[in-house]
């Protein structure tokens, strides 16, 4: 308690500190001797700095292309041309003048041939973790929190609209006690488990079944209700 | 420090999970074969029920008031438990299961950035979320104060769960409160030693000097007392392989035949059998006893025990029940009607160090060993005794214990899960 004390008074966040928080951010940078003269000399060195800067930006595009020429040389030199690396597809085109395009989908079957080049050949290349196949973990998928996942199953068809059949299997997570509208709630109203779901309104809290042939189930203010779980998964067999 | 989490009439609480409007009602499980109560609701403990009342004569407080009888379901409340633990293991880096419905957390290193009390409760909040089952922590410096803590903290709600003894000052105060039999490591023989001394509260007991306590009783008594001064000296983590292990039953109805009772007898040898295996360890000798009825003294009363020694150390199920068998048949009295019967491996070591016996009748050990790893196998993925012996007899015989108010196994078999008609 004389440590919670001591933190109500020193030390921690003060409210409205610090510079506002904006699009802008600041740079740290050192410069070498001779640059460092040059900034020295100006009057305003942030708009110096600023202006080369934009003068720089307007030539990355002419360097850019020259960057991507001399890269789309090596790469057709390891290739020796039996797999164009680019597409030349009409869409393509306006893109073009930013040197060759590679579709995002092409990317994955672009890179593995990098791989495979032998110029490289001596040092152990490594698989990289993104082509190393992961078998899909349905029941992982499924039950993210076994500990908290009971099977239930359901006779009957009052919830036939929202996707729960006669016969069918719920995955319930019994730490979710909060239901949405329109999630499915396994619940106990007086002694007896039911699955609806849990609508409020200003008449008060209700069980409304997904079927027009079942009736609204009023939770009056005596009843003894509670929420048992919410249904995140429904396991239908087809038939 | 270490906390105790100890789940409230844990059997009850179970059910309860699986069973709707059960809140605030009296419900009590009863023990294998329906024989005495050994689990209860504080409200079953209201009308007067105890742990280990034969339920026959209570047949009345039970219909008078409408108590909800259950038979154990040893399968579900595991299940259950497994899912406490885990959730526990979630929170707490080091977790320990001491038993089905107590586990030990260790906190050293958590009071620097936790309120212990806060994080416990949370702890409790988490598991009644995910499992609705409620439980008590206690939170000391030793275990056994631990446990004592957990105590408080179940039966006085102003602890909210959660009763913290981190002060000489509260740890003399609970002393001076806790029932001195109630204490854990106090048995019936302590105890009245203890009383014979004069030494009536855990305080008394807990102030004498250690040169007191250490001249006139055993270790395990002078570790209860450093226990009770804040001194942490129990290790519960090192349990070694159990250098016994025994399976009896009473029966649910009387036997008086030998086939029937061999059946028994090999469905036990085995069941000893496959416990060996599961902890890696075989057996040198094995015992067999049976008992008659003792509650019909009108009946010729009779109970009996013989052990046959192996010549080699096994876990194999065959040999063992052969044993079993050949003890049984040296006790086996016709005329006599046997209420319960029993199978006892001892003399128990590591599999890795068997010596080889030259005159083994046992031809092809190696072979038999992998028989019964398929055998198992089988069993765990079909269920229990799928595949076992012929001397165990049919399934579903009049030895088989009663169990008229079993629940499903709602976590272990998708044939018994839960149902709700919607």
């Amino acid at each position: 308690m004389a440590e919670q004390g001591k933190k109500g008074r020193r030390g921690g966040r003060r409210e409205g500190a610090g510079r506002p928080k904006g699009t802008a951010r600041t740079y740290n940078f050192r410069a070498d001797s001779e640059v460092a003269d040059c900034i020295d000399r100006q009057e305003n060195k942030t708009d110096f700095i600023r202006g080369c800067i934009r003068f720089a930006m307007r030539h990355q595009g002419e360097a850019d292309q020259q960057l991507r020429q001399e890269a789309k040389k090596t790469l057709s030199l390891r290739h020796e041309a039996n797999q164009p690396l680019s597409l030349k597809h009409e869409a393509d085109q306006p893109l073009a003048k930013f040197g060759e395009v590679t579709p995002a989908t092409r990317l994955r079957a672009a890179r593995l041939p990098f791989f495979d080049v032998k110029i490289v050949a001596g040092f152990p290349i490594p698989m990289n973790k993104d082509e190393m196949a992961q078998d899909i973990e349905l029941l992982q998928m499924l039950c993210p929190h076994p500990d908290s996942s009971y099977l239930i199953r359901v006779l009957g068809d009052s919830m036939v609209e929202a996707d729960v059949k006669d016969g069918d299997i719920l995955i319930v997570d019994k730490s979710l006690r909060h239901p949405t509208e329109s999630q499915i709630a396994v619940c106990e109203l007086n002694g007896e488990y039911t699955v609806k779901h849990v609508v409020r309104d200003c008449e008060g809290m209700w069980l409304v079944p997904a079927n027009p042939a079942y009736p609204r189930i009023r939770v009056a203010e005596g009843d003894d209700f509670s929420v048992w779980g919410v249904v995140t998964y429904i396991i239908h067999k087809s038939r | 420090m270490v906390a105790l989490v100890d789940c409230n009439s844990f059997f009850c609480s179970v059910e309860k999970v699986f069973h709707p409007g059960l809140d605030g009602k009296p419900v009590c499980v009863l023990s294998c074969n329906d024989g005495c109560i050994v689990a209860l609701t504080p409200e079953a403990k209201a009308l007067g029920l105890r742990r280990g009342d034969p339920i026959f004569k209570m047949r009345d407080i039970v219909e008078r008031n409408g108590v909800t009888v259950f038979s154990t379901n040893m399968y579900l409340y595991a299940a259950m438990s497994r899912r406490v633990t885990n959730i526990l293991r979630s929170c707490v880096q080091r977790v320990e299961n001491y038993s089905i419905d107590e586990s030990f957390c260790y906190l050293d290193g958590y009071e620097s950035r936790f309120d212990l009390a806060d994080y416990m409760r949370s702890v409790v909040e988490k598991v009644r979320l995910c499992t609705d089952i409620p439980v008590s922590v206690g939170i000391a410096p030793s275990k056994t104060l631990a446990k004592m803590g957990s105590k408080f903290a179940k039966n006085y709600r102003g602890y909210r769960s959660v009763c913290v003894i981190d002060s000489d000052e509260k740890r003399r105060k609970a002393l001076g409160l806790f029932d001195l039999a109630d204490v854990w490591g106090v048995g019936r023989q302590t105890l009245a030693k203890l009383r014979y001394f004069g030494v009536t509260t855990p305080l008394q007991f807990a102030d004498k000097k250690e040169s007191w306590v250490r001249s006139r009783f055993p270790l395990p008594t002078v570790q209860t007392w450093r226990e009770l001064n804040g001194i942490p000296c129990i290790d519960t983590s090192e349990r070694a392989q159990k250098q016994t292990i025994c399976t009896s039953r009473s029966f649910g109805a009387m036997v008086g035949d030998f086939t029937a009772l061999r059946a028994a007898v090999a469905d036990f040898a085995a069941s000893c059998a496959n416990k060996l295996r599961g902890q890696h360890s075989v057996a040198t000798a094995v015992t067999v006893f049976v008992a008659s009825n003792r509650f019909r003294e009108d009946l010729p009363q009779y109970a009996n025990g013989a052990t046959v020694r192996l010549e080699t150390p096994t876990s194999d199920s065959i040999e063992i029940t052969a044993a079993a068998t050949r003890a049984l048949g040296a006790i086996f009295l016709p005329g006599i009607h046997y209420k319960r019967a029993g199978v006892v491996v001892s003399d128990i070591t590591d599999d890795g160090s068997v010596q080889q016996n030259l005159f083994d009748h046992v031809r092809n050990r190696p072979a038999r060993r992998q028989l019964m790893e398929r055998i198992d196998e089988l069993n765990h993925r079909f269920g229990l005794k799928t595949v076992r012996l012929v001397a165990e007899g049919e399934q579903d015989q009049a030895w088989h214990p009663k169990s008229e108010h079993r629940s499903g196994n709602y976590l272990s078999d998708i044939n018994e899960i839960l149902t709700i008609r919607i």
